[in-house]
């Protein structure tokens, strides 16, 4: 098995257009939803990309706003202005 | 290995035997008997004898147990500390050798609780 | 000229970097005097990387946003009398602990942080834990506020202040703070934002929050996962701190795996209490306390490890004992609630018969065979008009002060207590792990303010029994203590329901 990454939101309207962002650009993810949040996990490595959210909401999205609805994550973080990625593995 | 510390540390244990006015702390658990769940803490006079204890305090702790009715002390097997252990009923707690924090428990082969669960 | 955009990475560095100095007419050492006695060596405190890019004026933004949002939500749900539509008011048990035992965690956690923001000499660091300062004491601000609503109708909510400093139960979290609060700054980070942030506190905050919805508390829904999402920049200082110590020098290794060895143990104790939230103080179930413990443990905890294992560092020792107890310590903390409630500020019952479906069918034989037959047993007591409530102080372990309710992984029938001599005096405990703790730090441990010896030393307004002991607590049998079903909160709830009872009577109805 290979050891997940994992990222998780508020499951609501402003964060719609991420998850599904995340779900498109992630083959590998699966989405488990509960009672008011979602749990994405992929195995290995996770990207969201701020080109799909714009696509997704048809229009500008600043990435650091996912913050907002984010409830949790795990993996090593590498941030930039196009793309936030959850990872295993040397940095 | 001693403690990492940025000058000199040295403090008496909180619970040190002077704080308690000649008793002693103990502890003492019936095994397999979880009903109450945890070892009870009493605070005792070391001159007390185990017997005494046994009638006059950790009998009435457990006298909503069916199986306290079924307690023989010559079947039981102690231990303090964990370890093997024959104490004379009618000595004192002291002359029996238990000192302050120390932990008695006792079983009684073949009771086991409420359907043998260990309650 | 066209002036080109600075990337979120230049613009970060160039926001981030430089800002601090080498002091002159005082030595480095004296101006940050506690960053190197713990034996860690820093060689180049510029390798520091912060995870999250986010600059002062983003982190204000950001946080203001989700304040708004918070305080929107709250007024509609005070408007709207928003407790009336909880599933059950046995619910709030778990708000009241939460209230009595995390909130000032929250707010302890803002005192540490506000300690090492200032002790570490690296100005990105020191940073990091400044802004986790203020985002520890907003968590205390908004969930006291939260809870203010809920404090005008139910009991237990009145006097945390009064209650921490005495209440047994409150010794637990207070004395884990105290403990980090009193190490190393590198100890500090590692304990609260490692070991307990990222490795542990997923555990509660995820399933216990997303229940909280499930159980219509939109109150603690909102704050809990506001509060979480500050806690994932949190958790990735924590990972930030030990990669980059453990890529400064090798020596770091063994000082590093021994913090992570100490801490993960002790907030898995810490955690395990809790679990008995999700178990057993939920009316409408999500998710158990073993289910938790396999997705954000055995899945994502192992998975964080193996990472770390490039670094030298193994799995904290006694992992699997914890995995092996998942099946049994939710059940036995709250034997220890249901027997102990005449001295604390929160409820306790039977579960219900639905309920201990819904266990069976989570835990299996390890229900039905060990834990079914203690219930059924309290049940007849109760039939009976004999009620059971313990009268005696329990053993408490020295080092994380949780009543030895504990057993042997392999015997859960037989009691689990651990022995140590230190300078010819005797100390007990619930675990290997907490005696190894102690056995590495005797000096500190020997000091712990245990609630029954402080008791039985007559420091507890001289009570010498648990009912003299819940009077000098201002706990009432009924009003803030004692069983749910004799108590004024379900006596008003039915009031406030038309005398109808809204416990769940299925474990159909009690599923998503």
């Amino acid at each position: 098995m290979q050891d997940k990454v994992f990222i998780s939101f508020q499951n609501n309207d402003e964060a719609r257009p991420v998850i599904d962002a995340i779900m498109e650009d992630n083959p590998t993810a699966v989405l488990s939803e509960m009672p008011a949040m979602v749990k994405i996990d992929a195995p290995m490595r996770l990207v969201v990309r701020r080109e799909t959210i714009e696509k997704n909401l048809g229009r500008a999205f600043d990435l650091q706003s996912i913050h907002i609805n984010l409830i949790s994550l795990s993996g090593n973080i590498d941030e930039s202005e196009d793309e936030f990625i959850l990872a295993w593995g040397r940095r | 290995m001693g403690m990492v510390t940025i000058g000199a540390y040295d403090f008496p244990p909180a619970d040190r035997i002077e704080n308690y006015g000649g008793d002693i702390n103990l502890y003492c658990c019936w095994e397999h008997h979880l009903l109450v769940p945890c070892p009870a803490a009493y605070r005792l006079p070391p001159d007390i004898t185990l017997r005494d204890f046994l009638e006059q305090m950790f009998k009435p702790d457990h006298d909503h147990h069916p199986e306290m009715k079924l307690l023989d002390y010559a079947k039981l097997r102690w231990t303090l500390d964990s370890k093997p252990w024959q104490p004379a009923l009618d000595k004192s707690l002291r002359d029996n050798g238990v000192t302050h924090m120390s932990y008695l428990s006792f079983y009684q082969p073949g009771l086991d609780g409420i359907a043998g669960s260990g309650v | 000229m066209a002036v080109k955009k600075a990337s979120l990475k230049e613009k970060y560095r160039l926001m981030t970097r430089g800002l601090d100095w080498e002091t002159t007419y005082q030595p480095m050492d004296k101006v940050f005097p506690y960053d190197k006695y713990e034996g860690i060596k820093i060689k180049d405190w510029d390798k520091w990387e912060d995870p999250f890019r986010l600059t002062m004026d983003a982190y204000w933004k950001y946080q203001a946003e989700k304040e708004r949002k918070l305080y929107a939500i709250l007024d509609s749900f005070s408007q709207n009398n928003g407790q009336l539509n909880l599933s059950d008011a046995r619910y709030l048990t778990a708000i009241k602990l939460w209230m009595q035992g995390i909130t000032p965690l929250e707010y302890a956690a803002h005192r540490g942080f506000s300690h090492v923001g200032r002790q570490f000499r690296g100005a990105g660091a020191r940073v990091a834990c400044q802004m986790q300062a203020l985002d520890e004491l907003r968590h205390a601000q908004t969930q006291m506020h939260a809870f203010s609503h809920y404090n005008k109708y139910f009991s237990g909510f009145h006097q945390a202040n009064h209650m921490r400093d005495r209440a047994w139960y409150l010794s637990i979290p207070k004395s884990f703070f105290e403990d980090a609060m009193t190490a190393g700054p590198f100890e500090f980070v590692t304990s609260i934002s490692f070991a307990f942030e990222y490795v542990l506190t997923n555990l509660l905050f995820m399933p216990f929050v997303s229940g909280a919805a499930y159980n219509g508390d939109v109150a603690t829904t909102t704050f809990g996962f506001s509060a979480q999402s500050d806690e994932s920049r949190h958790m990735t200082l924590g990972l930030e701190v030990v990669k980059f110590v453990l890529e400064q020098h090798e020596d770091n290794v063994p000082i590093m795996q021994r913090y992570i060895d100490k801490w993960f143990w002790r907030g898995y104790r810490l955690l395990a209490l809790v679990g008995t939230m999700m178990d057993y103080m939920l009316p409408k179930k999500v998710m158990s306390w073993a289910e938790a413990w396999g997705v954000y443990w055995e899945e994502n905890g192992l998975a964080l490890f193996n990472d770390l294992s490039r670094y030298g560092i193994r799995l904290p020792k006694y992992h699997e004992i914890a995995t092996k107890e998942k099946l049994h310590i939710t059940h036995q903390a709250w034997m220890v609630f249901y027997t102990a409630c005449p001295a604390t500020a929160f409820h306790a019952w039977l579960p219900q018969p639905y309920e201990m479906d819904w266990l069976s069918e989570k835990y299996g034989e390890t229900f039905d065979r060990f834990y079914r037959p203690r219930f059924e047993k309290f049940g007849d007591l109760e039939k009976a008009g004999k009620r059971f409530y313990t009268n005696r102080l329990p053993l408490v372990c020295q080092t994380c002060q949780i009543p030895d309710f504990f057993t042997e992984v392999d015997n859960p029938m037989k009691q689990a207590v651990r022995h140590s001599e230190w300078r010819g005096m005797k100390f007990n405990f619930c675990s290997d792990g907490c005696k190894d703790i102690f056995v590495n730090e005797p000096e500190k441990f020997c000091q712990a303010y245990i609630p029954p010896q402080q008791i039985y030393q007559g420091n507890a307004g001289g009570a010498r029994t648990l009912a003299e002991y819940a009077a000098w607590l201002r706990c009432g049998m009924g009003t803030e203590s004692g069983d749910y079903y004799s108590s004024d909160d379900y006596a008003n709830w039915l009031k406030w329901h038309g005398e109808r009872d809204t416990t769940p009577s299925s474990s159909a109805a009690a599923q998503p």
